[in-house]
């Protein structure tokens, strides 16, 4: 047993993925990009699943949102959930959903909007988390942001609020290393891989069930973007080594959304990140791959 | 709602931000968030969620109508913008999103003189719709009902997939050449997926009422008798009989199976 990389399919790579020889251990999609009720994108996924491992990855269910969970959106997640049967299914700390002024139905987002850290965002966010696990049967997993506004009622640590929520619901936490550099950099961080680190370092060593890496831009005097549309940054790198350390070998994402390279690239930085890996946890890994990673499909 | 609704008014207000037209009226609405910072702080954050969301939506209404979004040429951008704010995604799936596009479209004075736009959005929305159909097989066995059921009691279904679009002479052509200034009569077409990928076939008024007769539910007998001399017929030639037509709607991968009345979907 090794320390499973995977990495991000999306639509441009559809064919050279199909003609890989290559493969990942598993890719990880967007879920949302698979509700069709019939298609080509269904047929794409029953090929995924006959080469290597799949990892369903939400960007729409806003499960922070206090207008609650989308029935139509949980619906089709559960059908595609049935149907692929994939390692892992994950979603983000965060909310999408609310009504305009003067409304009642919501609208979405289109964005991973930021939660406060608050007692009360806390408990709307374990109960729509709870709500999409009994309707899965099983944990998800829950990432961390990156984010752009911060609110000034804030009173629980992030890595804090994150733990709770696992604590809470038995969720598991997709750790995004990326989002906690850019996190740290738009912060004003003089050392952003010390900041990121002491944030892996705040949480519980048993509640962690994936890791993204992925590179972000950085212009002059302005906000650093999470855009996924570079190689993984160097101080990515360093805490990914660090969060080895504390996490064992977890399984790890390399994510790229946005200006994608040819899929040789995305699959050199899924190399580099198992030479990593086997570096920095010897050359059997298994010893520190937790028995029962969070999250994952029994 | 879930809690005690000071975050549900937190989160209705970041969002009334995000939608806001104007970015100035976007900012005077992050004090109700109470987001942290000084103003200069908060308002590249804002920006940042704003530029992303015109952005997302741009995407997702380039992935859904790509020729009209090249016809559209420098003003798309903004048309995903108008449309985002006019009539904002209510799904998380943003491929839901965009029904109302061919609309917005047409409500433009300054799209008037552009009809073949219009009708080539809605004919774009139907493929997209045709891609993201239920699969279906044909039930050939099924014609076997022909011999023992009266036609009176049988319906045709249609595959999931297809999907009928009516518009301007010439639309079809548009769509096809991604070109406005493209030649063509063509005012109907029929969109379906006979495997993996929607296909668009250009047809003729009186197949269009056909197709959309047995689309609504009208019985074998009423479609035979109806059946009109199809004279502007897929294969050119005139196609007056019931097994050609049937043969016709098979081979198109349009035909899902015949039916009994209360037995149909």
């Amino acid at each position: 047993m090794t320390v499973e990389i995977g990495v991000g399919l999306r639509h441009p790579h559809y064919r050279d993925f199909a003609a890989s020889e290559r493969m990942p251990d598993f890719v990880e999609v967007h879920s949302e990009n698979f509700f069709a009720s019939g298609g080509a994108s269904l047929a794409l996924l029953d090929a995924v699943r006959a080469r290597c491992g799949l990892s369903l990855h939400g960007v729409g269910l806003g499960l922070g949102s206090a207008a609650g969970i989308d029935p139509w959106h949980l619906e089709r997640l559960q059908a595609l959930v049935g149907r692929s049967q994939p390692l892992r299914i994950s979603d983000h700390a965060c909310f999408c959903r609310a009504p305009l002024p003067g409304k009642t139905v919501s609208v979405h987002g289109c964005d991973l909007l930021p939660l406060a850290f608050t007692d009360e965002s806390l408990a709307i966010l374990c109960h729509n988390i709870e709500v999409v696990q009994d309707a899965l049967r099983r944990p998800i997993l829950v990432e961390n942001l990156s984010a752009y506004l911060a609110f000034a009622d804030d009173v629980i640590a992030e890595p804090d609020f994150l733990a709770e929520i696992s604590r809470r619901t038995g969720c598991g936490l997709l750790l995004d290393l990326n989002n906690l550099v850019v996190n740290a950099l738009n912060a004003g961080s003089p050392d952003p891989v010390a900041a990121a680190c002491d944030f892996v370092d705040a949480l519980p060593v048993d509640c962690v069930g994936q890791f993204h890496l992925a590179g972000f831009t950085q212009r002059s005097g302005e906000l650093v973007i999470d855009d996924h549309s570079q190689p993984v940054s160097d101080p990515v790198w360093a805490v990914y080594a660090h969060a080895l350390r504390r996490f064992g070998g977890v399984p790890t994402l390399i994510e790229w959304d946005l200006d994608l390279p040819p899929w040789a690239v995305l699959l050199d930085q899924a190399q580099r990140a198992r030479e990593l890996a086997v570096q920095v946890l010897g050359s059997n890994p298994a010893q520190h791959v937790n028995a029962e990673l969070p999250g994952a499909k029994a | 709602m879930i809690g005690s609704g000071r975050e549900a008014q937190r989160q209705q207000a970041l969002v009334a931000a995000l939608f806001a037209p104007v970015r100035a009226d976007a900012a005077a609405l992050l004090p109700a968030c109470q987001a942290a910072g000084d103003a200069q702080i908060r308002a590249a954050g804002l920006g940042a969620y704003r530029g992303n969301a015109r952005a997302v939506a741009a995407r997702a209404l380039a992935a859904a109508f790509p020729v009209t979004w090249q016809l559209l040429g420098d003003a798309a951008d903004d048309a995903a913008v108008h449309l985002w704010r006019s009539t904002p995604p209510t799904s998380g799936d943003l491929a839901q999103w965009g029904a109302a596009f061919p609309d917005w479209l047409a409500a433009q004075s300054s799209l008037r003189e552009f009809p073949q736009l219009v009708a080539c959005a809605r004919l774009e929305w139907a493929v997209h719709q045709s891609e993201a159909a239920a699969d279906a097989l044909t039930d050939i066995d099924s014609l076997a009902l022909l011999e023992t059921v009266d036609a009176q009691q049988l319906v045709i279904e249609l595959r999931p997939a297809v999907r009928l679009v009516a518009g301007v002479p010439g639309f079809v052509e548009v769509w096809q050449q991604r070109d406005l200034r493209a030649d063509g009569q063509h005012a109907h077409a029929v969109v379906a997926r006979p495997a993996l990928i929607a296909e668009v076939t250009a047809v003729g008024a009186r197949w269009h009422t056909w197709l959309a007769a047995a689309a609504r539910g009208s019985s074998l007998a009423a479609l035979t008798a109806d059946l009109p001399p199809l004279l502007e017929a897929i294969d050119t030639e005139p196609e007056t009989d019931l097994l050609s037509v049937l043969s016709i709607i098979i081979s198109k991968g349009w035909f899902s199976r015949l039916v009994r009345i209360e037995e149909s979907r």
